[in-house]
């Protein structure tokens, strides 16, 4: 699908037109799936968070001037939605202190030969290397996809998840530390 | 790392199933169908605005402000004490807590250009006159009954001297009601409607032709009310209007379908027409109906400042024939006839209106309202049984002047 293809749908997603919207939801539901599924932990709430986020992105479809890829902007809406569900919970306190899983870790073999953990990263299947992401911990895990992955800045994430830019910084290294671990240690 | 992530990610896809797109647009229909929701909240909330603003208004006036703010670089100093302050005295003999306070009126102190109260209650003491030429803050005391207390007002120092002994308040609670009457002129334009017989006397399509020949009009209200004020707000109004009701009829009608009367129901000895003589017709008239009405009104101010507010009121009137005159046209028959031939006028009929607007309040006691008004009267104005029915609607603008007469509010 061309550009201007997509210009049409947007236009018709602007003026509310039914078909339009379900064309948006064909092109783009499967990459939003895909990015729900690296935020929530199982495939049922990244279900609900990419329902959740098409219904925001068609009612802030007015707010969409063009600036960016219209991918990239449907894209932060997605984080954006899953990142307030996430917050809606801690709030509620169902999940564990996040800081009680980092005993399951340790960082004593966190400075191996990182190239090792590259090459078995190249070689696992996408969803293999989802699984060990998603094994970190919450709060690493975020970071981790918005820097790493989504391309957000350490100011950016500061900013989303009212924490301070060092704490963004720290979770990151701590994050990567973890994965290498457990990839190192699935590996062995 | 990141880059590997990142590149490993970029065409990461989820699979979803197509049923998520029908729970997406239930939600959508859902918002949809109680974004209504929001729009009828807004009168409320612009009422409810309103009410609290007034309120807070209310309190306002009721708060005095304590803080007396004298400053030597003035020659004219300020002491703002706000609404039922009007007993508060100055008094200018010295102070002697063992003697009787000698005093002496605000308004005598006016004479000698020394104070003045002015309109907003603020009591401006000014500093000219050559009753008392030296120090002339020295022996001033404010007696302020809004204030509570006697105020030595001694440059640049001010200062509580004694408790004021208050009189006794007085128990008996004001009335909550006041009065008002007034006139009011009501232009208006007009339609007459006309609409089925519910009955389905006549053929749907003939009727469907003829019914948006609907004839233009104006109307004409006028007349005189008392009116009741329950509280600062809330009122009920009743008077004696005269009220007109001018249409002109141009039933300008090429015939496509022509009117089927069912005959034996409402109307009885109908002869059908034939088609061939009217496959064109064009009926010019005018008419008149003047009705005397009682109307009973409850209405509603809001204030939004002390002069002015929102007005809306909504009330039926009582109307009995005063006269008609004229011609319409009888779609039935597709004839010129007297309106009023055969008394097929109604004698007695009743309306409904609505009105909404803003008033005005002057000083010496009149209110004056400016509201568009829309008002029907609330059956057909025909008597007779025909398959179309009359109705009159009226779209204007209401002008009333009102007098307050007394009670609470004088």
């Amino acid at each position: 699908m061309n550009n201007s293809n997509i210009d049409e749908i947007i236009k018709g997603c602007k003026k509310n037109d039914r078909n339009c919207q379900k064309l948006l939801f064909e092109l783009f539901s499967k990459k939003m799936m895909g990015v729900c599924l690296r935020y929530c932990y199982n495939y049922e709430t990244a279900r609900d968070m990419v329902q959740d986020g098409f219904v925001k992105v068609y009612t802030k479809i007015n707010d969409f001037k063009g600036d960016s890829a219209v991918q990239t902007w449907m894209t932060r809406i997605f984080i954006n939605t899953c990142l307030s569900h996430i917050n809606k919970l801690e709030n509620k306190s169902i999940h564990l202190d996040i800081n009680d899983l980092n005993v399951q870790y340790t960082t004593e073999n966190s400075i191996g030969n990182e190239e090792v953990v590259e090459n078995s990263i190249k070689n696992l299947p996408v969803t293999a290397v989802l699984e060990y992401i998603n094994q970190l911990p919450e709060k690493y895990k975020i970071v981790l996809n918005m820097y790493s992955i989504d391309g957000y800045s350490h100011q950016q994430i500061a900013e989303a998840l009212d924490i301070q830019i060092g704490s963004s910084k720290s979770r990151l290294s701590r994050a990567r530390q973890l994965l290498i671990d457990l990839i190192k240690e699935k590996e062995n | 790392m990141d880059n590997l992530l990142r590149d490993t990610f970029s065409s990461f896809e989820g699979e979803i199933p197509m049923s998520d797109w029908f729970a997406i647009e239930e939600k959508l229909n859902n918002k949809k169908r109680f974004a209504w929701i929001w729009w009828a909240a807004l009168p409320l909330l612009l009422v409810a605005g309103l009410s609290i603003y007034s309120l807070l208004i209310k309190k306002d006036s009721n708060t005095f402000t304590k803080k007396i703010t004298v400053q030597k670089e003035k020659t004219t100093y300020d002491l703002i004490v706000k609404k039922d302050a009007t007993n508060d005295k100055i008094v200018s003999q010295s102070f002697n807590s063992t003697n009787n306070i000698k005093t002496k009126t605000v308004t005598s102190f006016a004479k000698n250009n020394i104070y003045k109260l002015n309109k907003d209650s603020k009591i401006e003491i000014t500093e000219a006159n050559t009753a008392i030429t030296n120090n002339p803050f020295e022996s001033i005391y404010l007696i302020s009954k809004s204030l509570g207390n006697i105020w030595k007002l001694s440059l640049p120092i001010v200062e509580k001297i004694k408790e004021l002994e208050l009189p006794k308040p007085n128990n008996k609670k004001p009335s909550r009601f006041s009065y008002e009457f007034g006139i009011n002129v009501s232009p208006a334009m007009g339609i007459d409607a006309i609409k089925q017989n519910k009955n389905n006397w006549i053929n749907h399509n003939y009727f469907s032709s003829i019914a948006n020949s609907a004839s233009f009009g104006s109307g004409f209200n006028n007349g005189v009310h008392g009116q009741v004020n329950i509280g600062k707000h809330w009122y009920i109004r009743q008077g004696i209007y005269s009220t007109t009701y001018s249409v002109n009829n141009d039933f300008n009608y090429t015939i496509t379908d022509f009117p089927n009367v069912i005959v034996g129901r409402g109307i009885t000895g109908y002869n059908p027409l034939n088609p061939s003589d009217y496959l064109h017709i064009q009926k010019i008239s005018k008419a008149s109906i003047k009705y005397i009405s009682i109307p009973l009104l409850a209405g509603n101010r809001t204030y939004i400042n002390k002069k002015w507010g929102i007005e809306s009121k909504v009330g039926v009137n009582v109307s009995k024939l005063w006269c008609a005159s004229g011609q319409t046209v009888n779609p039935t028959y597709l004839n010129l006839e007297d309106i009023n031939s055969n008394n097929s006028i109604k004698k007695w009929n009743s309306s409904l209106s609505i009105s909404t607007g803003v008033f005005i309040k002057t000083n010496n006691n009149l209110i004056f309202t400016v509201e568009p008004n829309f008002s029907t009267l609330l059956s057909s104005a025909r008597v007779k049984d025909y398959p179309v029915k009359t109705r009159y609607y009226n779209y204007g603008l209401n002008v009333n002047l009102n007098y307050s007469i007394g009670g609470s509010k004088k």
